[in-house]
């Protein structure tokens, strides 16, 4: 668990006259109610955020759905998710892509002594670069895989068609290379474009892009959490991450949850960016 | 902002108590969660930047705890002032009302709520061991538990043991001296303590006070501050389920319905981890245990005598879990029988029937204790419980306790073997309380007094200030001790007053 030290978040739906207050306990006042019905966060089947709001469904089967515009800013949306996810596991949240790692990886450790940290607000630059690596080191073993039977296929075909591949496979060969290499770098293209245009995405559903980031490296792990919620002790354990890569401008950590981690370089001083490159490294495999 | 704090008064079975709402208050007093090692959950009493008291257990409501002292309150003074002292004082001595008393200190409390009452406190830890000393290597203790198994968790109780925060140091005989005065003199003194877990809670002011208290054999009354974190699954007729329906503290279980909305949502609101201003400084505190100053000091006889008649927290824990017990239901259990119309009297389990029985009667009624137990040991079938039933009989001087471990010692039923030990100490014991009540009845005993008592030493001599002053209180300058050409204790003095005794009567089973 994390997050337990913020202070809990009142929010009212006009729509339904609920009032939900959340800290240690998920409540809920109805209309009438007098008292409120109290719920601790084992009982929380499924909490699922997307684009039209919040919704969670109970043990006892009652679904309450929270919409987006019941939060007065994006401030008390973000509180509201690192209190909520900070006291769930990944097994019963839903969520859209975030720019930021969901808070359920998070647990409360000492606060790091050593370590690298910084505050910034991320750019597109930053998502660009990151979104872009993270798409090829993906797809990157299968855009190879496609030019090669590319490659092949238009080798197979020429041979078949045009005959004389004896005498003729010197021509073939780089015909056939030409091929598979544009559908390559055709499909590498395509992927970019899309990963370019997952940037906008975010900005448009994720308030984290709104919001100052606090990026921290350290011993015990690492952590990309908004401003105002960081209370200085949480951050997502080594063993959480899958491996990590590096561009030109950002170091792109992922976890087991596919969820990932963007780290800008341009946030650190240029002396350190290599130190933080070989830290990481030291602690989580690269890819 | 301005503290605003908020107080409803009420009462239940155990007593008045007051409800309190803290909003915006100074987080100078309060519990942190400290934890270092995954798996152990440990959390910290915090005044200021000092951590006081540690405990730590197992991530598990039912699992005692390990407490531990950290650091002595000395140390909060420019944090705290003289603020506690006055409450205490303002309270027991000036008779200012508890709400009004204890507004000071609740404005420096973490927000949430909290319930404050007034009660009788045990300086001891649960375990018949003086408190003020009992605390400085980590250990766990019984009673400690959230959810103690035998009081359950819909019950109230008071969480009466205390673990001191001042370091032992402090301790000092001639201050003892000059509170008992006090009591002596009919002025009331008393302490103030937070709640930590269980039956424990932390004195945070009035050690003195409460070792004075034990000197004269008299109760140390304590205000209670008790954090509200918890809360109570009910039934609900409604939707035939349980639910939340109740918010719980030891000495309270408030029902929803009961606490105004704003109070509530305060309630909901807060969390139960609170990160303090110094939280850093607190947690690297929490991690070293207190070191003890100067020589090992002893204690005053007179407080380890009276220590001992104080309960100890299965006693207490059976005192809460049982309402009633009357005759009927003793001699059903004595028939070996576990239910009265087919209702529960005490435990399904019949060894734990009794052992409960044992304990409630021994803190409610001390002479019911003793009948029920003389027959337990007269009754061959139940032999189970024989040794527990003779430790809890260890402490009690009790002439007809006497006679029955005398006809344990010399009887040759080998069912008695196991207990024949504690049966030989217990009478040399006897022995020795009847010479000190001789002793005290002809005025050779010592009595806590203040006059002509010399200012304590400093430095290497300090470490010897326990021991001359309960020479003084033993011997003439500061205690009762007998005048000049009065009679002293005699042998021959004592064979007359007990031949004078009225002889000790034994119920035969």
């Amino acid at each position: 668990m994390a997050f337990e030290s913020l202070a809990g978040e009142r929010i009212y739906v006009s729509q339904s006259a609920q009032t939900f207050l959340i800290g240690d306990y998920f409540s809920v006042y109805g209309l009438e109610d007098e008292i409120p019905m109290i719920y601790e966060w084992d009982d929380i089947k499924s909490y699922s955020e997307l684009q039209n709001g919040v919704t969670i469904t109970v043990s006892d089967g009652t679904v309450y759905h929270i919409p987006r515009n019941a939060f007065s800013d994006n401030l008390q949306l973000i509180r509201f998710r690192a209190i909520a996810e900070g006291q769930l596991s990944s097994a019963n949240c839903r969520l859209t892509q975030r720019i930021l790692p969901p808070k359920y990886n998070y647990c409360s450790v000492d606060p790091p002594e050593q370590s690298f940290s910084a505050n910034c607000r991320y750019n597109e630059k930053d998502i660009n670069s990151g979104s872009v690596a993270n798409m090829h080191s993906r797809t990157g073993k299968y855009i190879v895989a496609i030019g090669l039977v590319i490659f092949a296929a238009v080798f197979l075909i020429l041979a078949y068609f045009r005959g004389k591949l004896v005498e003729n496979w010197f021509y073939y060969l780089p015909i056939s290379a030409f091929c598979g290499i544009a559908v390559a770098v055709a499909v590498y293209l395509i992927s970019s474009v899309i990963a370019r245009l997952r940037f906008a995405d975010y900005v448009k559903h994720d308030v984290s892009a709104l919001e100052d980031t606090v990026i921290v490296i350290a011993h015990a792990g690492f952590a990309a959490v908004e401003q105002s919620v960081y209370t200085g002790m949480e951050l997502i354990p080594w063993s959480s991450a899958d491996y990590f890569f590096e561009t030109k401008t950002t170091i792109v950590i992922t976890c087991k949850d596919k969820s990932v981690c963007w780290i800008p370089k341009r946030v650190f001083p240029k002396n350190v960016q290599n130190d933080i490159s070989s830290f990481i490294s030291s602690r989580v495999q690269a890819k | 902002m301005k503290p605003t704090i908020t107080i409803e008064s009420s009462r239940n079975i155990l007593g008045e108590y007051l409800l309190v709402n803290v909003v915006n208050g100074k987080g100078i007093i309060g519990i942190c969660d400290t934890t270092r090692n995954p798996g152990t959950v440990r959390r910290s009493l915090f005044v200021g930047s000092e951590s006081l008291v540690s405990i730590s257990s197992p991530d598990d409501e039912t699992s005692n705890r390990q407490i531990w002292q950290n650091s002595s309150i000395d140390k909060c003074k420019n944090v705290l002032g003289t603020k506690l002292k006055h409450v205490v004082e303002d309270y027991f001595y000036e008779g200012v009302p508890l709400a009004k008393a204890v507004q000071p200190v609740l404005e420096m409390l973490t927000d949430g709520l909290y319930i404050v009452h007034e009660g009788t406190a045990y300086p001891t830890d649960g375990a018949g061991n003086f408190f003020w000393n009992a605390y400085f290597v980590r250990h766990e203790l019984n009673g400690t538990a959230p959810s103690i198994p035998a009081i359950g968790k819909n019950k109230v109780f008071a969480p009466a043991f205390l673990v001191p925060t001042q370091g032992f140091s402090m301790y000092s005989e001639k201050n003892i001296s000059v509170a008992a005065a006090r009591i002596k003199k009919g002025r009331r003194i008393g302490g103030l303590a937070y709640h930590l877990t269980g039956m424990f809670s932390a004195l945070l002011s009035g050690h003195t006070n409460a070792c004075a208290c034990l000197a004269r054999g008299e109760d140390f009354p304590c205000i209670t501050i008790e954090p509200v974190s918890d809360v109570l699954y009910l039934h609900d007729e409604i939707t035939d389920k349980d639910r939340i329906l109740a918010l719980s503290a030891p000495y309270a279980k408030l029902p929803l319905e009961a606490i105004s909305r704003s109070v509530l949502e305060n309630f909901l609101l807060n969390r139960r981890v609170s990160v303090p201003e110094f939280y850093p400084a607190i947690r690297a505190k929490a991690d070293k245990p207190l070191v003890l100053k100067g020589g090992v000091k002893g204690i005053s006889s007179l407080i380890s005598d009276n220590i001992e008649k104080l309960p100890d927290a299965e006693m207490l824990a059976s005192a809460f879990a049982i309402s009633e017990l009357p005759d009927e239901h003793l001699q059903l259990l004595l028939a070996g029988e576990t239910k009265i119309n087919d209702q529960v009297i005490i435990s399904a389990n019949y060894y734990e029937s009794i052992v409960y029985a044992c304990n409630f009667l021994q803190y409610k009624d001390k002479r019911r204790f003793i009948e029920f137990t003389t027959t337990i040991l007269n009754t061959p079938a139940l032999a189970a419980t024989y040794k527990y039933v003779a430790e809890r009989l260890r402490f009690e001087m009790d002439a007809k306790i006497n006679e029955l471990f005398k006809n344990i010692k010399e009887s040759e039923d080998p069912i008695y073997v196991p207990i024949k030990e504690i049966a030989e100490k217990y009478l040399i014991r006897y022995h020795e309380h009847m010479e000190k009540s001789v002793n005290q009845y002809i005025g050779a005993e010592p009595e806590l007094i203040i006059e002509a008592q010399p200012e304590p030493k400093k430095g290497k001599a300090k470490a010897n200030e326990s021991v001359e002053a309960l020479a003084r209180l033993r011997d003439g300058s500061g205690a009762a001790a007998p005048a000049e050409g009065e009679k002293e204790y005699s042998s021959l003095e004592l064979a007359k007053k007990v031949a004078n005794a009225p002889k000790p009567k034994h119920k035969e089973s």
